[in-house]
């Protein structure tokens, strides 16, 4: 089973161009029927899918995550999303729109790319956040490895400061920051790393260093290219693993993460669900 | 490999040297090569020879050429740090058959773009070969600041090292603008920042670097060929952009 615990999907959002709306890389983003079939040809089983208007321009963000709950619900035994919040907006907003996401429409956690949200992790907005989420026991997905609002120190001192959140390092402190990982999983047991973004050097030193539990397979990929996918997998095809580590890194972590132990009763419900909405499934 | 076949793929990035973050041999290296189907790489020492023991790093390189002339091309590294004693050094390796400067910001404990670096920019002039600058890391080694020093020896070609890396992409796009002779070496990132460099249509800007032993050659040439389909641009990115950078020199 391959589980990429790092995705983006655009949803459609009413005035934002879809199929032909470019990224930051220059390529246009697909809808889901180009999303999932990239998975497929790649044996993607599953994906956390996380939103991509809503860390830019907040004021879709709302928008957004209702949209990505009705795409990701007809996919209920593959697609798991997670929202965004604008980290800025006032109090009570932030736990509104907390209480619709998790609460209403039964996403799977929070997701933040502070460097484009523009706050840092140190502030007490995201310390809200961390409460709200401790309160839904829900986990906190973070965008890491770029100064000066979340690298990856930044992302350890955000679960050293919240031990009862569940934190998940984005990028595993892309290519520059993931050593200090190493120091911060030991000592922190609520926080966990996906591993798109060090150097192959780094997947490996992070596995050899602390073993398989704690690390997931992840590639940023559902934005316009099946390759940033592909390129994960190949990375990951080579590392020194045994086989049942290299099972737990690239698909059970990240399902037991979401569902617990018994995580393979709630997928088969989640199947039978799947069959339900969607016949051909 | 056969993403280009007929075609020598030249690796302008590899590490020798038993370092503190990184290490890799010389046969190591040679083995890499070998799966990856690369005639040749540019060899530069590891961490600790490119911040202090500069001499001892440079002969290890030195030492790798001779041995396998065939197969590898080396670049000195001096840290400016140690002012006149760095700028003799250079003079030295680069004397001896070292084909260019590494400068690695972050290691040597400077910005990119810093002054300190010049004299050692102008001893590299004398000999007219290239510059690979490490960059990716915010503030001290930013693709802008690659940019600075190539306009400011605007004789010299530099490679940016790494593309500026990740989060740097769209950064690296706009440095090219503003410096003719800044190519982009391409570890470190992955397709998304590939397809924006083919979309801006820098195809001609490109030199494929490995950075091993933080990468695998073979695992990546697959990644870079996924993206650059044509075998004119393979070619380009593999093989012959490096030749432009080195101006003809990068073998003995």
């Amino acid at each position: 089973m391959i589980v990429d615990t790092h995705t983006h999907l655009r949803a459609p959002i009413q005035g934002v161009a879809q199929n032909g709306r470019k990224n930051i890389y220059g390529v246009a983003d697909e809808r889901i029927d180009g999303y999932l079939a990239g998975f497929e040809e790649n044996g993607v089983d599953a994906c956390w899918v996380f939103p991509l208007e809503g860390f830019r321009a907040d004021t879709f963000a709302l928008e957004e995550m209702e949209s990505l709950a009705r795409v990701c619900g007809r996919y209920p035994n593959r697609l798991f999303p997670f929202a965004t919040i604008p980290p800025m907006w006032p109090e009570k907003k932030v736990c509104e729109m907390i209480e619709r996401a998790i609460g209403e429409l039964g996403f799977f956690g929070l997701k933040f790319v502070n460097i484009c949200q523009g706050v840092s992790l140190a502030n007490p907005s995201m310390d809200l956040i961390a409460r709200e989420a401790i309160r839904f026991d829900v986990p906190v997905f973070l965008h890491d490895g770029s100064p000066e609002y979340c690298s990856a120190i930044q992302v350890v001192y955000y679960a050293r400061k919240h031990p009862e959140l569940r934190v998940v390092s984005g990028h595993g402190g892309l290519r520059e920051f993931w050593p200090e990982f190493i120091d911060g999983v030991r000592e922190l047991p609520n926080l966990q790393i996906c591993l798109s973004g060090p150097t192959q050097w780094g997947i490996q030193k992070l596995y050899d260093e602390l073993g398989p539990d704690r690390l997931m397979f992840g590639s940023d990929g559902g934005i316009g290219s099946h390759a940033i996918t592909r390129a994960y997998l190949r990375r990951l095809a080579r590392l020194e693993a045994s086989e049942e580590d290299r099972r737990k890194i690239m698909g059970t972590n990240g399902m037991r993460f979401l569902f617990g132990e018994d995580w393979e009763n709630v997928m088969a419900e989640k199947k039978s669900m799947a069959r339900t909405s969607n016949p051909g499934e | 490999m056969a993403v280009l076949p007929g075609v020598p793929i030249v690796d302008a990035h590899v590490y020798l040297g038993e370092g503190y973050h990184l290490s890799f041999g010389v046969e190591d290296l040679l083995e890499q090569m070998d799966e990856a189907g690369v005639e040749r790489a540019v060899v530069c020492p590891v961490d600790r020879f490119v911040a202090v023991h500069n001499r001892e790093g440079n002969d290890l390189v030195l030492e790798a050429v001779r041995s396998h002339g065939d197969r590898l091309s080396g670049m000195a590294a001096v840290n400016p740090w140690f002012e006149g004693e760095a700028v003799d050094e250079v003079r030295r390796a680069l004397g001896e058959g070292l084909a260019g400067l590494f400068v690695h910001s972050v290691y040597q404990g400077f910005r990119l773009d810093d002054h300190i670096v010049d004299p050692l920019l102008e001893a590299v002039a004398e000999f007219d070969v290239p510059v690979y600058v490490h960059t990716g890391t915010a503030a001290q080694a930013e693709p802008f600041q690659a940019a600075e020093l190539a306009r400011r020896f605007p004789g010299l070609n530099f490679i940016m090292g790494h593309g500026g890396s990740s989060d740097y992409g769209e950064d690296a796009v706009r440095a090219l603008e503003f410096a003719p002779n800044l190519w982009l070496e391409t570890s470190r990132n992955g397709p998304a920042n590939y397809n924006l460099w083919r979309v801006k249509e820098l195809t001609s800007r490109v030199v494929f670097g490995s950075s091993a032993p933080e990468y695998i050659s073979a695992v990546e040439i697959e990644i870079l060929a996924d993206v650059f389909a044509s075998r004119e641009e393979r070619e380009a990115i593999f093989s012959k952009n490096i030749e432009t950078v080195f101006k003809g020199r990068l073998r003995p």
